[in-house]
């Protein structure tokens, strides 16, 4: 009887970010190869990783707001300088971001900063503190100043209309659900972020950090 | 005709012994919502036209905005829209009441229909979890009652290393405000609340600024005397703090002031004691204000009938951010460039700091 009535009562519950797909085999669109290459020599390291740091739903207008990391096994390493990764797991969540001038856009999505880590503690992870800094022993090797990942779980209604808006991407109508590249505008003033989704495939350049650069 | 026989197959479940049926929440979302940066925007709502659920309480904390809803669950949602992500549920078989955020974790309390006191007083079990998410933990548990709200009052809030709540006893008159270590030391109680049996249960309302907290309340037989007493949430030490002839409700505190309500004013009293309370704002006429009120570096944020207002700690003329909050609010929380305001018991809106009311 209680089963029954379970039955009655149950909605399907729709799978969040960070929710697997079925029994973690199949993960849908949240999945991307990812090809880097290093810009230049890149201080010795004993066990680098590629680092995805997502930025909180405030930190286009706070800096540094509600930052969560993942680390990204580097898979294939080609000399001199390039490798690829792939990113098999969604984000720790997705949601809608706020502007700098108050606008929350009205799409569900996830934002991450590109960086490769020194992995020194070998512990397959890296965090960051109040101030966007690796905290040790990890160490920031470089840091990808054109591109950040993009992950879209739902579209906006009307993808065009946010085009010209200054809503983070100028070309919304790329931005289907899964991962994509985003080809940073350098004008944008942080911490702010705009740009337009590109291909995939498209390489992305890693630099070694500048002094004092937060995420 | 499928809804007499569900209403029939509902009543023999009952009848033989079945749990009665549940309503799983339903929320109406904001997704297509575009924020306009400076007016207020829903952010989430209760889809219920039969009342059966409510909000109860909320907090943001990080990424998120954390809430309760009574007897159904605890909820988390990106802070500015998204999906909802239920953290625990026991859809109308346990309760969850309180929600309250530190640096690291978010708390509430769950509490089951049946403890050893019998099937009219509860079993519960303080639970939390870290806001990047992960397993749930308990924090404390026993055959008490978890007082989540004492009246009008918020009675629930998180310190640095301590859960502070009211909390009631089988077959006692009156609940104790308790401090419950988060490493599941020792609890302590801080202060009693007494139920008279003729005029029901005084009012008082809650800041805790650690290693203090501050109560204000009136003796509920002699009405006009009333008192703001501040303890010392590690020893249970108290004293009183100051005497008022009419009652001054305490409603936020910051690095260096206490902040109250009366009738008609928002007053300030210094926590050193320096000086007397001053008004930081008079209100005319009907206007009244809500005992809530947050408070961030500028300004202090609070309820004046169904509308939010801020009024600068400085000094200066009260802003109306927001009006039309039907059903009145019920919560306040903030980031630091929002206020998300709860009202109706049914919605949850984003204000934005900067906001100015439209003229009607």
């Amino acid at each position: 009887m209680r089963l029954a009535l379970v039955a009655l009562g149950w909605a399907p519950w729709i799978p969040g970010c960070s929710d697997r797909l079925v029994d973690g085999s199949f993960l849908g669109d949240s999945t991307i190869r990812l090809r880097g290459e290093l810009a230049s020599h890149v201080a010795d390291s004993l066990s680098p990783v590629v680092g995805a740091i997502w930025l909180g739903y405030s930190a286009l207008s706070t800096p540094n707001q509600g930052l969560e990391t993942t680390a990204l096994p580097i898979t294939r390493i080609q000399f001199p300088a390039s490798f690829t990764c792939e990113i098999l797991d969604p984000p720790p969540s997705c949601g809608r971001y706020q502007l700098a001038d108050g606008r929350i856009v009205p799409a569900a999505i996830r934002i991450a900063r590109l960086v490769i880590i020194d992995d020194r503690d070998g512990d397959g992870r890296f965090a960051v503190d109040a101030t966007g800094g690796v905290v040790a022993p990890d160490r920031l090797l470089a840091r990808a100043e054109e591109h950040v990942l993009l992950y879209v779980q739902s579209v906006p209604a009307d993808p065009s209309r946010l085009d010209a808006t200054g809503s983070i991407l100028t070309n919304w109508e790329a931005a289907s659900p899964g991962y994509h590249l985003v080809a940073t505008d350098p004008a944008t003033v942080p911490p702010g972020v705009s740009g337009q989704v590109v291909d995939n495939g498209t390489r992305v350049i890693f630099e070694p950090p500048r002094p004092a650069a937060g995420p | 005709m499928s809804k007499t026989l569900l209403t029939l197959f509902v009543i023999a479940a009952a009848g033989c012994g079945g749990e009665p049926p549940f309503y799983p929440p339903k929320f109406r979302t904001s997704l297509n919502v575009q924020g306009s940066g400076q007016q207020r925007t829903f952010l989430i709502g209760l889809d219920d036209p039969e009342y059966r659920h409510q909000f109860d309480q909320m907090a943001v904390a990080g990424n998120f905005l954390y809430f309760n809803i009574p007897w159904y669950g605890v909820y988390r949602m990106p802070k500015y829209g998204g999906e909802v992500q239920p953290i625990e549920e026991a859809n109308g078989i346990e309760d969850f009441r309180g929600i309250a955020t530190n640096e690291t974790d978010v708390y509430w309390a769950r509490m089951s229909s049946f403890g050893s006191a019998g099937p009219d007083f509860p079993h519960s079990r303080l639970r939390r979890q870290a806001l990047g998410g992960g397993s749930v933990q308990t924090v404390a548990e026993g055959d008490i009652g978890i007082v989540a709200s004492w009246l009008d009052a918020r009675a629930f809030h998180a310190g640095a290393d301590a859960l502070y709540s009211a909390v009631s006893y089988p077959q006692k008159d009156y609940v104790d405000l308790t401090r419950f270590p988060v490493d599941g030391g020792t609890s302590k109680i801080l202060w009693r609340l007494t139920i008279d049996p003729s005029s029901g249960p005084a009012p008082a309302y809650f800041v805790f600024d650690d290693p203090l907290a501050y109560i204000s309340s009136c003796d509920p037989i002699g009405g006009a005397a009333c008192a703001l007493t501040r303890i010392d949430v590690r020893t249970g030490a108290s004293d009183t703090f100051s005497t008022t002839a009419g009652p001054q409700e305490v409603v936020a505190v910051d690095a260096t002031d206490l902040y109250l309500v009366s009738a008609h004013q928002l007053l300030r009293r210094p926590k050193d004691r320096a000086g007397d309370a001053t008004v930081l704002a008079s209100f005319e006429g009907n206007q009244w204000p809500t005992p809530m009120a947050v408070v961030d570096d500028d300004d202090v944020f609070l309820i004046l009938n169904q509308s939010l207002v801020s009024v600068p700690k400085s000094g200066g003329t009260t802003r109306t951010l927001t009006t039309g909050l039907e059903g009145g609010a019920d919560a306040l929380a903030q980031d630091e460039r929002n206020i998300f305001v709860m009202y109706d018991w049914m919605s949850i809106d984003i204000v934005p700091k900067t906001s100015v009311a439209a003229i009607p």
